[in-house]
């Protein structure tokens, strides 16, 4: 399969953004994947 | 009747009322539901009965972007199409999936929901499933519904029509028949050129000529036709490829669960919802999994949170809990840079170019994951029905796993409908704008994906497409 290469900073700028979309969606506790209430741990 | 055009020369019996370009799920039922109508069809085509390596070839063509299949691998291209190897999965596109005009105007349909919904019974008969879908909601405030798929045999539509077409007065069959141009001048098409693989050539007359030679296909012919006649037969400047769209698939974590009545449950959100989120359709597939992955899991909470660990260790040892893998497929937004364009470097054995597909997903597409998962979660939690892990790439924000399912093999868009050519290419009646007498079937007519396998909608364009032609042609 021929693919074009991403650059290395589109692929930086996206992978900032996301962390940020995934907090705003999941502000729960996060360990290990779980997603925990606050009186789990 | 049926033509076998490896055999040698053909004289075709035309002109025909239609010549229809492609023999999979759209080509076979518009040609079915017009011969039974009294009009005279020629089905063309490009591969035989069976599959031959000659005719999946021109299937070959590049991906760019993200991670895609082979293209020669992700279609079949034979009498059946891609009907010849399915899943059976069946379920349609919702009324949201109409409505959503207020995302702009590359998501408006030119028809309403209600127009294709009238074809859904008679498009279950024929993938021969139950149309009476079960769908409820769950949660009101968190707006989660179970929905309901069905499941055809799956039905190969080769096999069911194959006997109708070839004792029908009405369709003429020509296989190994490969469309390589067509014919005409002021906006319409006298013709349809095909030739085997002797190179032999054949000509077909017709009123009506449809383009059903798949997602990809269609887009990449309409674009050579559009480079061979420039804007003799239909408007110049039209949008053709792009707007492609795909259903990713990924897996996106497992849970602990208490135990469900069904091993495979399909969930997604309400219109409300979706709208509330300004996201798009996502479906999560909950399938359960094994005592060991319940072992695995609940150790794996325990050493993360030792309180419910200890909760989910009691309730597995009484086998009250167990394991469900997450999967999830959802709807892409319409791109217009996702695009299928034609190759300046490798060409078929035609002279046709072959394929490029460009496509990659955008920010929008992770949200409608991840919020449609939140929600999910959001109910898990509230009813402490169990706990929810996520993949590493899901919460660590990585790029997508290209060892995953990727996407469904369901190539939708390129040819999409529009209200207007500025964002697509056929209109409300699938005719190609400019043309007086071109048509596009298939999902390629798709202006916005769904979360839904096309295949059902397929059909019931098809059947819709037969009326408008039944009228016209």
């Amino acid at each position: 399969m021929n693919r074009r290469a991403f650059s290395i900073s589109a692929i930086l700028a996206a992978t900032i953004w996301q962390v940020p979309l995934f907090r705003h969606y999941f502000p729960n506790r996060v360990q290990n994947g779980w997603i925990l209430k606050d009186d789990d741990v | 009747m049926l033509y076998d055009f490896a055999k040698g020369p053909i004289v075709s019996d035309d002109p025909y009322d239609v010549c229809i370009l492609g023999a999979g799920a759209a080509g076979i039922t518009l040609a079915v539901r017009l011969g039974r109508a009294g009009k005279r069809v020629a089905l063309c085509e490009g591969g035989g009965l069976d599959y031959e390596d000659a005719s999946q070839e021109i299937y070959a063509g590049s991906t760019f972007g993200d991670p895609y299949f082979d293209l020669d691998i992700a279609r079949l291209r034979y009498f059946g199409g891609s009907t010849n190897h399915w899943g059976g999965y069946c379920r349609s596109f919702e009324a949201t999936d109409f409505n959503r005009g207020h995302m702009g105007d590359d998501f408006r349909w030119p028809i309403t929901y209600d127009e294709l919904l009238a074809y859904r019974t008679e498009a279950c008969e024929i993938v021969e499933i139950d149309p009476d879908y079960q769908d409820h909601v769950v949660d009101e405030q968190l707006g989660l519904r179970q929905v309901d798929f069905k499941y055809s045999p799956p039905v190969v539509f080769s096999e069911k029509f194959q006997d109708e077409i070839e004792a029908s007065k009405n369709i003429d069959l020509f296989l190994n028949a490969n469309f390589v141009d067509l014919v005409g001048a002021d906006r319409r098409v006298r013709s349809v050129k095909l030739r085997n693989y002797a190179d032999q050539e054949l000509e077909v007359r017709a009123n009506a000529v449809v383009f059903a030679m798949g997602g990809i296909d269609n887009s990449r012919q309409l674009l050579w036709m559009q480079r061979q006649h420039g804007a003799d037969l239909f408007d110049s400047g039209l949008p053709i490829g792009r707007y492609w769209m795909e259903h990713p698939h990924f897996t996106i974590g497992e849970a602990l669960i208490k135990s469900w009545d069904q091993a495979n449950l399909y969930f997604a959100l309400t219109e409300k919802m979706q709208r509330t989120l300004g996201i798009l359709g996502c479906g999560v597939v909950v399938e359960e999994q094994g005592d060991s992955s319940t072992k695995r899991l609940v150790k794996d909470l325990l050493c993360v949170a030792p309180g419910v660990g200890a909760w989910a260790a009691d309730l597995a040892g009484k086998k009250l809990i167990c394991s469900y893998r997450f999967h999830a497929a959802w709807e892409q937004a319409p791109n217009r840079e996702n695009r299928v364009a034609l190759s300046d470097r490798d060409v078929d054995r035609f002279g046709v170019p072959l394929s490029e597909l460009h496509w990659a997903k955008a920010p929008i597409d992770r949200e409608t994951m991840l919020a449609s998962t939140q929600q999910f979660n959001a109910y898990i939690l509230r009813e402490n029905l169990g706990r929810l892990q996520l993949r590493n790439w899901v919460y660590q924000g990585d790029e997508y796993p290209d060892d995953d399912v990727l996407a469904g093999y369901h190539h939708m868009g390129g040819t999409r409908m529009s209200h207007t050519p500025r964002y697509g290419v056929v209109d409300g009646n699938c005719k190609v704008f400019g043309s007086e007498n071109l048509y596009m079937a298939g999902s390629s007519l798709y202006t916005t994906s769904g979360y839904n396998n096309p295949t059902l909608a397929i059909v019931q364009f098809a059947l819709r497409l037969a009326d408008h032609l039944g009228q016209v042609a």
